[in-house]
């Protein structure tokens, strides 16, 4: 992964010497309220319900053990004990003290992380495939762009009073996995012959109103990525609307403009700012000089693959069942021969989806340096992921992630799912969420019936913000408040991939109570009506949402 | 009176503030004749935009403009970044670009990098806590109006 040189390091120990001083004045009253506000949520500080929440930067997913045992450390000693993994890839801590913040950036700035723009009106975290450098379908390995990205954001001086937040995701698959239809800008990375460049999207996002992203351009060569984005960033910024900050996404503007006229409008930024300042074009020596930070750990070269059936055998009959379910839906195909990555479900039932305690973390550490060149990633389905496992070593690692209540294997399922914090801790949800999701995980607890159900995505988002991507769950529920009451209301046929689409609602909303046993007749009407083989996407589209609707109603009277 | 202050935090003296600059609105066509006239008798003055001001709207204006001042309405309000860089990285315009209005100090090193060399504050305000905010960083990614190459193309 990408290490710091001295200029990194400096800006980052700059950043927590400024965010003290700032903190300081505040606390002191000479820094008004209303300043601090945009001052402390580009560095991830939100208040909320109960405390304020730290939202640290884990740059596209990755961090290393080093990075895991200190966030372990700050959870212990900063805060209640755990911190939770979110959808773009970062990790939150709920409880910390305000005077004690600069504290904890100084702590993350000496394991080179920092929450530098999480939050804000800013261009935020990069985000991208949880698989990158390992898996089979990959163009080329997206995380050296990432981090060129990153660098280029961070502290843009023009971009950090945008109308809005802004997100970008990178994929360098032809499957998508970074859900780059539904950000701000996606990149597609693709090949033209000899040159590598990207597929550009704008205007993508979810929230109050979703939309799936527009190509602008099909191909920005690499050297040029960060005058493009400058140019895009730019026509946003002097364009986009300030009036009503529910109309100032990119993705309002774009919708306006139409994609046409905002991709002119973007090529004659493009090529004036290029004219002015060619030194934008980022050099082949650079892009070589991050790619060094990326290139394969020591595989084993002379290993040859395994199957399933061999790596259980020496199992008795109940360990060998639960060995090759766990084979079968956590682990993940790697393009070197022997290896595979492993998915650490953070989904088990009865733990707030996505929540990792002190202990867990250095746990995980010490497993990563064991079994994977001591290196984890988050994926935005709120899991981790030891990317790089031999083969032969995974009924070990197995054994300990089961002891550890990583192990169970649902990745993928139904029960896998993706669930803002909720009412439970953020000051803008209408409801709870995360009582809804150990609901749901209650009410399908048997493994069997969910493998039956195949390839499902539920996610859950506790208001219309959508940070748990309600609108692209194959299932999408939402909480909204009905005179004071909290509510659910229920959508279907999301889809995150390459085959982006925006759920449709069911019709009037559920009690939190109902809710489970609504989820089960949606279930039942797949069962019901699927052909062989058929996933519950495939089964909705072809029957339709009145029959799924019907169902869901008929029965609930 | 407000003061004025340059890149380095040092006190600028003898200058007209920006109430008394002529405005040019947001709106197209503007009247370059009258704001010609108005400047051929005051050439020492300038105008004052928003950032909602189109660089094209200026576009004819900047080789005759000794300075630009371009009015926050409020902090939160990034288009003066942009409109300021577009304006300083263009080779027609050589003058003063001055931030006024309700900009804060701690989007000094923002403002500085996009362009802005002059900075119209409160005379409460000390000039000590301006320099130090002024420069927090002591490096950035980003080539800029203090910067001419990005970080990428400087590192060993």
């Amino acid at each position: 992964m990408y290490q710091y040189n001295d200029n990194d390091k400096q800006i980052v120990l700059d950043r927590v010497a400024q965010f003290r001083d700032q903190t300081d004045r505040f606390l002191s009253g000479e820094l008004p309220e209303e300043q601090f506000l945009p001052l402390r949520l580009q560095n991830g500080l939100y208040v909320q319900r109960l405390a304020p929440m730290l939202r640290i930067a884990v740059p596209y997913g990755l961090m290393n053990s080093a990075q895991l045992r200190k966030l372990a450390h700050i959870a212990r000693h900063y805060d209640k004990g755990y911190c939770h993994l979110t959808t773009r890839q970062n990790v939150q801590f709920n409880w910390p003290e305000l005077s004690e913040v600069p504290d904890i950036l100084a702590e993350l700035a000496q394991v080179e992380m920092h929450a530098i723009q999480t939050s804000g009106n800013c261009i935020r975290n990069v985000t991208s495939d949880q698989f990158a450098g390992i898996a089979r379908d990959e163009i080329v390995d997206p995380r050296p762009y990432c981090e060129i990205i990153r660098q280029w954001s961070t502290f843009h001086p023009e971009f950090a009073f945008l109308p809005r937040k802004f997100k970008i995701a990178v994929s360098g698959t032809e499957h998508d996995r970074a859900a780059i239809h539904f950000h701000d800008i996606g990149l597609q990375i693709v090949r033209r012959e000899e040159k590598v460049g990207f597929q550009v999207l704008v205007g993508g996002g979810l929230g109050r109103t979703p939309v799936i992203g527009s190509v602008i351009s099909e191909f920005v060569e690499e050297e040029q990525i960060l005058a493009y984005l400058e140019a895009i960033l730019r026509v946003y910024n002097l364009r986009g609307r300030r009036d009503n900050k529910y109309k100032a996404r990119i993705k309002i503007l774009v919708k306006a403009l139409g994609p046409e006229q905002f991709a002119e409008l973007v090529e004659e930024e493009f090529a004036k700012s290029l004219a002015r300042n060619p030194d934008l074009l980022v050099t082949e020596q650079e892009i070589l000089r991050v790619k060094e930070f990326f290139t394969d750990p020591d595989y084993r070269r002379e290993l040859s693959s395994i199957d399933d059936k061999t790596l259980i055998k020496n199992e008795d009959e109940l360990g060998s069942r639960r060995l090759s379910n766990w084979l079968t839906h956590n682990t993940y195909p790697h393009r070197i021969p022997g290896y595979r990555a492993v998915t650490l479900s953070v989904k088990a039932t009865g733990i707030a989806p996505g929540d990792l305690t002190d202990d867990q973390l250095e746990a995980i550490a010490d497993l990563a340096d064991e079994y994977s060149f001591g290196e984890v990633r988050v994926t935005h389905m709120q899991n981790l992921v030891m990317a790089d496992v031999e083969e032969t070593k995974l009924p070990a690692l197995h054994n300990a992630l089961t002891k550890l209540g990583f192990a169970t294997a649902n990745i993928g399922t139904l029960t896998d799912i993706i669930c803002c914090p909720g009412g439970d801790f953020c000051s803008l949800a209408n409801a709870k969420s995360i009582p809804v999701a150990e609901a749901i995980q209650q009410e399908f607890d048997d493994l069997d019936y969910l493998y039956d159900l195949g390839d499902l995505e539920l996610n859950i988002s506790g208001c219309m913000n959508a940070c748990g991507h309600h609108h692209i769950g194959h299932i999408g529920i939402l909480g909204v408040d009905k005179k004071g009451e909290e509510f659910y209301q229920i959508q279907l046929g999301g889809s995150q991939g390459n085959d982006a689409s925006l759920a449709k609602v069911l019709g009037p909303s559920f009690s939190r109570e109902e809710v489970p046993a609504v989820v089960r007749r949606i279930i039942d009407t797949y069962v019901a009506h699927r052909i062989e083989g058929e996933s519950f996407l495939s089964t909705y589209r072809r029957v339709g949402h009145s029959k799924f609707k019907e169902d869901a109603y008929a029965k609930a009277s | 009176m407000p003061k004025l202050v340059d890149t380095n935090g040092q006190l600028l003296t003898d200058f007209i503030p920006s109430s008394g600059l002529t405005r040019i609105g947001s709106e197209q066509p503007i009247k370059e004749d009258a704001i010609r006239a108005t400047l051929s008798d005051h050439p020492n003055d300038g105008v004052i935009v928003t950032g909602d001001t189109s660089i094209d709207v200026l576009a004819s204006l900047l080789p005759e403009l000794k300075l630009i001042a371009i009015e926050f309405p409020s902090f939160m309000d990034g288009r003066g970044f942009s409109l300021a860089q577009q304006i300083s990285t263009s080779e027609n315009f050589t003058g003063e670009l001055r931030a006024c209005g309700s900009f804060m100090l701690d989007q000094l090193d923002y403002l500085k990098r996009c362009g802005f060399n002059s900075f119209e504050i409160e005379d409460s305000v000390s000039l000590a806590s301006v320099e130090k905010l002024l420069s927090p960083f002591s490096d950035h990614y980003q080539a800029s109006a203090t910067q001419s190459q990005p970080l990428f193309r400087r590192r060993a």
